[in-house]
């Protein structure tokens, strides 16, 4: 979570646009682009996690992700105790079994997300399967404009968060003339995100 | 609630300068489009089971499919085979009645498809079930897929609405901006991109 109240990134984002009153901007509009560039930063980046438990059905590999929680952003890793589930591409599922829609087996031992709304957990269990716990991004909650109030993505997020959302205020108000903020802010933006996406990817082994 | 969040969304980031007729058939046009595979994704997808009718070979999609992933035949993930495959599998495929392995997308009729062979025996009754249920009715089809519907999830709407800005403010009207409709897609494709990549 960060230690930067939403009122001071709210207050902040404000001085940037030189609107320090909100006159052009009002704060509840600020506060509502906040929302969303956290939510997609946290689940674009892996900001915010949950894990909750859940039970899967007998015969059963499919599943809606929502099933899982209501603000399930992507599925990231399923567990079996102190197990981790191998996670396969969908189209791997078919080249290791065509029938993995009804395999059966005596524990899970892969999940597969097709697309953002399904989750295939595969084999099932004819009866009483083991209690899985669901590690996934979640679909962060809006932020309140309050001094106690934190975003709930790491303060080293918190740059980006400011200045995608100054961009898109920029871009309400229509400031594009050669001395505008905005190219500068779009490049920085791009490299944040580079930077924050290969960060992630070296975390996660995949580079 | 995502289409009207979405679309208080733009209205408030063009200051109330778009028109809401246009900015609605756009929110269909780019949520079509997010299922169409346009944007980074797949997002949107679904699974719906079909009957199977003993005899018969072309099956019509779900109504709200918009890209196919995957067909399974009963509890098997069916091969995707060109017409021409097909007939060097047996020249009369189409005549050819046993449990099918493979599908063809037919050309005749854009949203359908026909199973190979063509099915020997009629599935089990669906009534209310779905791939989703607990009880799985034997020997149908079940269909997996992007589509096409009114919300999104909730991390799309902003990426969403600045690609409606940039289509609302690209167009010929009173309030066309053409660079404000660059910086738009510009950010909408990076939130896009972020979003929906496969971390």
């Amino acid at each position: 979570m960060a230690t930067i109240s939403t009122d001071t990134i709210i207050t902040e984002v404000g001085n940037r646009l030189r609107d320090p009153n909100n006159f052009a901007h009002p704060r509840s509009n600020v506060l509502d682009i906040l929302s969303r560039v956290q939510r997609c930063l946290s689940i674009g980046l892996r900001l915010k996690v949950a894990a909750v438990a859940f039970q899967p059905t007998a015969q059963r590999c499919l599943y809606q992700t929502t099933e899982i929680a209501a603000d399930v952003g992507r599925v990231i890793a399923v567990r079996d105790s102190g197990r981790d589930l191998f996670e396969i591409q969908h189209t791997a599922l078919a080249e290791n079994n065509d029938e993995w829609l009804r395999l059966e087996g005596p524990q899970p031992e892969v999940f597969s997300s097709i697309g953002r709304d399904l989750l295939v957990i595969a084999p099932f269990q004819r009866i009483s399967p083991p209690e899985l716990s669901i590690v996934y991004t979640t679909q962060t909650a809006a932020l309140v404009d309050d001094a106690a109030n934190f975003p709930v993505i790491p303060d080293d997020a918190i740059p980006l968060l400011m200045d995608v959302t100054e961009a898109i205020f920029l871009l309400r108000g229509r400031i594009f003339t050669p001395e505008s903020a905005l190219p500068e802010l779009l490049s920085r933006i791009e490299q944040g995100l580079t930077a924050s996406i290969i960060e992630q990817d070296v975390r996660h082994g995949k580079s | 609630m995502a289409k009207a969040d979405v679309l208080a969304l733009v209205s408030m980031l063009s200051d109330s300068t778009s028109s809401s007729t246009q900015v609605s058939n756009y929110y269909n046009d780019v949520v079509f489009e997010m299922a169409d595979g346009v944007f980074p994704g797949p997002s949107l997808t679904n699974a719906s089971f079909v009957a199977v009718v003993e005899g018969t070979a072309n099956y019509t999609y779900p109504a709200a499919l918009v890209r196919l992933i995957a067909v399974l035949y009963d509890a098997r993930d069916l091969v995707r085979e060109s017409q021409r495959g097909a007939e060097l599998f047996n020249r009369d495929w189409r005549g050819d009645f046993a449990r099918p392995v493979a599908y063809v997308l037919n050309d005749e009729d854009l949203r359908t498809l026909s199973l190979i062979p063509v099915p020997d025996t009629s599935g089990q009754t669906i009534g209310v079930l779905t791939p989703f249920s607990a009880t799985f009715p034997a020997e149908n089809l079940t269909f997996i897929f992007t589509e096409e519907r009114d919300d999104v999830h909730l991390d799309e709407e902003l990426p969403l609405a600045l690609e409606i800005l940039g289509r609302e403010w690209s167009r010929d009207s009173d309030h066309h901006d053409a660079q404000a409709a660059e910086i738009a897609k510009k950010l909408s494709g990076l939130l896009f991109g972020l979003v929906n990549r496969r971390g």
